[in-house]
């Protein structure tokens, strides 16, 4: 149980069942009554009681930061409170509402409505270009079986309506993966990743190009088997600005070092080894990287 | 006076006596709680293996010097009650100031309940100055990196780890003197099978109860699985997927659904051979015996050998009142001529973590007190001083680890593990349900491998399944934690980076989820 302060319902709290108990007089009562009481300690304890109302009273910041500790269900009830006319509290409600337990198939929809209206109101801005991307996750990921096709949709609108926003960049990236999976011929798939080369080539938010050549390795790698393509992608996530976790960095070492040993080109394969040997000091596959060095020094 | 007289009088002289020592206790405790010149620091853990305890108690005396006014409190949990006890303490808002992470406390009640110690850990340890590691940062002076402490789903460090463990085995050196005329342990696989069969007739030679090695739920599978592991070292690599010389358990069941391997696999036949071979040499029905019962038959001295791990060292050297020997878990070499083409070699402890970090909940009212006393516990001196006393590993670089201990330090030179039947949920019961087969009469490997083919292919798709439905959990919630920090990194400008640091590192961690996700997706469509 929280204490809120909750504008014209005053103090009070919400119980298990999410219904509000008012602990005492609304403010509005206040402003009527008080005049009326000429003792000066009253008023003074007025002015006090409002003030720490609006301390208590949730602000949406708190809301995103329950988000980030995963304590969805508060942050829901901080976002029900904040003003819903603030298009960010609103996001914010919606965001909580996928997060909530037990997941339901009410909130599901109440999210997807929430969101679709926010997208509409303004599909390029900020707020909108999120909630069209959480409208494709609710299709790829929150629906199961996925939604392949309607998810495809949704990600390929969120990034034609911002192509410069963050998050849209990072929609075509996933409308890339869905895309691609559903792609078998392998004329097919070579001609699609072409074609994604191309449209994310462009990119101007760094974290999306990252992903993008990482979408780019994996199918190039899973899909194809093309050695030299699947190189200078994992090339590219290496070299990107955006900075990677160890554990990340560590395996495409190797698996750039591998590549390149079986393209013939040693003194590559030598290269990404030694990186690995220099920075994954504690790695359990620093004993087999160091035979493979001295292998590869020992064939030159 | 009548006997039954004194006996009522004594028992309420008894009852009396308790009463007035609960009145004291709770008065002193009272008088002790509310001195404004003491600060009382509690923490709580599950470790109540000999040694440890006392050396916890320990290093909090040596704190309480170096601090007068302080009072540490040891809090010991066991081990099977710690999950309820610690989710009554954290939801009821009680807990300690310092709390074991680990059993009952999962990613959300983390995130709820513990406050998160990231900035704290890029400082130096103020108890290193003096020592080699001054000036380092804290995270950096762990053996591990301090990777125990880190969770990777919140991208927060929350606890200080103290524990490190590596499974070995233990010997009994008297009746390894009295069997083989030396207390010379095994120097591999075909040594140690050679030693089982020479225990067996030396039983039967002298009419003694002695088996090779104590078997029991717990024991047998560290050593059947480290076989398991390496038979399966050079079949791993070749089915990995990604050229980046790992093969988890993801990978070995998308291999299995492929049928890129199954049971009749040679790498698995002579694993389970091998397993067969090692379950005929513990005590008969030893999979429905617990660890005590294991542990119980070695203390005897009716058991030559029994595999556990260094958090027994202290009571498997002390308890016995025979000198006790270790030496490292064998595995066929790459030159065993019938075993060896399947094995890289001897196994890399590169990858063994510290586990157990204390963490600190956000109900504590003694944080910085919290923080200051595990930067002294895991200070060089102050986890020499630990090491020394409890006879554990050392979690700290550069402290050195009693005599005793010294053969469980972690081995870095090795290769990477291959697989185990038993990483899965379904698949473990599959094959635990059918493991006895393995330790009957004739033809034990081929009896096990018709019983559990058919249910163990089943089994790896539904642990397929599992695994997926558990990273789409992964992944939508990684969403809503990466909207939430950038939402938060744009709100607040001086705490920007630590948000966006938070959102990179979930969102790289989704990613890569994210186009497994895709794949196996299609796999189980298929």
């Amino acid at each position: 149980m929280k204490w809120r302060y909750r504008g014209k319902l005053g103090f009070g709290y919400y119980n298990n069942r999410s219904r509000w108990f008012s602990l005492g007089p609304t403010p509005t009562v206040w402003i009527e009554v008080l005049p009326m009481i000429p003792l000066v300690r009253l008023r003074a304890f007025w002015i006090a009681g409002l003030c720490v109302g609006s301390a208590l009273s949730m602000k949406a910041e708190d809301g995103w930061a329950l988000i980030s500790s995963l304590q969805f269900n508060d942050a829901r009830g901080a976002f029900t409170d904040a003003d819903q006319s603030d298009p960010r509290n609103r996001l914010g409600l919606g965001v909580a509402l996928l997060g909530s337990q037990p997941k339901t198939e009410a909130n599901l929809a109440r999210a997807e409505t929430i969101f679709r209206e926010l997208r509409d109101a303004d599909t390029s801005s900020d707020i909108g270009v999120r909630a069209g991307f959480f409208l494709a996750r609710i299709a790829h990921l929150h629906r199961q079986p996925s939604r392949w096709t309607e998810a495809a949709e949704l990600y390929r609108a969120t990034y034609d309506a911002a192509p410069t926003h963050p998050i849209g960049q990072r929609a075509l990236v996933h409308w890339g993966i869905v895309t691609l999976l559903r792609t078998t011929n392998a004329e097919s798939v070579r001609e699609e990743l072409e074609r994604f080369k191309t449209q994310t080539a462009e990119f101007t938010d760094e974290g999306a190009a990252r992903d993008a050549h990482w979408v780019l390795m994996d199918f190039y790698e899973r899909k194809l088997d093309d050695k030299a393509a699947t190189l200078r992608e994992i090339e590219a996530v290496l070299t990107s600005p955006v900075p990677l976790r160890d554990v990340t960095r560590f395996g495409l070492l190797i698996q750039a070092a591998e590549l390149s040993r079986l393209l013939g080109n040693t003194e590559r394969a030598l290269g990404h080894f030694r990186a690995f040997v220099a920075q994954a000091t504690r790695d359990s596959r620093i004993f087999l990287v160091k035979e493979r060095v001295a292998e590869l020094e020992a064939s030159q | 006076m009548k006997s039954s007289s004194w006996l009522q009088t004594g028992g309420f002289a008894l009852l009396g006596f308790a009463f007035a020592l609960s009145v004291w206790k709770v008065f002193t405790y009272t008088k002790q709680e509310n001195d404004p010149n003491v600060r009382t620091l509690r923490f709580a853990h599950w470790q109540l293996e000999d040694g440890v305890s006392g050396a916890l108690d320990q290093a909090a005396r040596d704190y309480e010097k170096l601090h007068p006014g302080v009072r540490i409190i040891q809090i010991r949990i066991p081990e099977k009650v710690y999950p309820n006890w610690v989710t009554t303490q954290l939801v009821g808002g009680t807990a300690p100031d310092l709390i074991q992470i680990g059993k009952g406390i999962d990613q959300a009640r983390l995130a709820r309940f513990f406050d998160p110690i990231t900035d704290e850990v890029i400082k130096p340890n103020p108890y290193n100055v003096g020592s080699p590691l001054e000036g380092v940062p804290w995270r950096d002076t762990f053996i591990d990196g301090m990777t125990g402490g880190f969770d990777e789903t919140l991208q927060d460090y929350y606890g200080a780890p103290l524990f490190m463990a590596t499974v070995r085995m233990y010997y009994n050196r008297s009746l390894m003197r009295d069997i083989t005329g030396s207390d010379q342990p095994p120097r591999n696989f075909a040594e140690m099978i050679e030693l089982a069969d020479k225990t067996r007739e030396f039983s039967r030679r002298e009419n003694r109860l002695v088996v090779p090695i104590a078997g029991s739920r717990y024991n047998a599978p560290i050593l059947i699985e480290r076989v398991f592991a390496s038979m399966t070292q050079r079949l791993g690599q070749d089915l990995a997927t990604r050229r980046q010389f790992q093969f988890d358990g993801e990978q070995m069941l998308v291999a299995l659904l492929q049928d890129r391997w199954n049971l009749e696999t040679p790498a698995l036949q002579s694993s389970l051979k091998l397993a067969s071979q090692l379950g005929r040499h513990m005590q008969p029905g030893f999979m429905q015996l617990d660890r005590e019962d294991a542990t119980f038959l070695f203390e005897q001295g009716r058991a030559l050998m029994v595999a556990t791990g260094s958090w027994d060292a202290t009571t498997l050297f002390n308890r016995p009142s025979f000198p006790v020997g270790v030496f490292d878990l064998p595995a066929p070499s790459p030159q065993h001529p019938e075993y060896g083409r399947f094995v890289m070699g001897r196994h890399s402890e590169q990858g063994v973590r510290s586990y157990g970090p204390l963490g600190i909940p956000n109900v504590s009212k003694n944080r910085e007190l919290a923080l200051d006393f595990l930067r002294f516990v895991t200070s060089q001196p102050g986890n020499q001083n630990f090491t020394t006393r409890s006879g554990w590993l050392p979690v700290t670089l550069n402290v050195k680890p009693v005599d005793s201990v010294a053969p469980f330090m972690p081995v870095f030179d090795g290769y990477p593990d291959g697989f185990t039947l038993t990483r899965t949920t379904e698949m473990r019961r599959v094959v635990e349900t059918n493991f006895h087969l393995l330790f009957g009469p004739e033809e034990p490997v081929q009896r096990f491998v018709d019983n559990v083919s058919g249910p163990l292919k089943s089994a790896g798709r539904a642990d397929l399944v599992r695994l997926q439905r558990d990273r789409v959990q992964q992944l939508t919630r990684a969403d809503l934690t990466v909207t939430a920090n950038e939402m938060l990194a744009a709100q607040n400008a001086d705490e920007a980076e630590a948000y966006l640091r938070r959102a990179r590192g979930q969102r790289e961690r989704q990613f890569g989820a994210e186009t497994a996700h895709a794949h196996v997706s299609t796999l189980l469509e298929e």
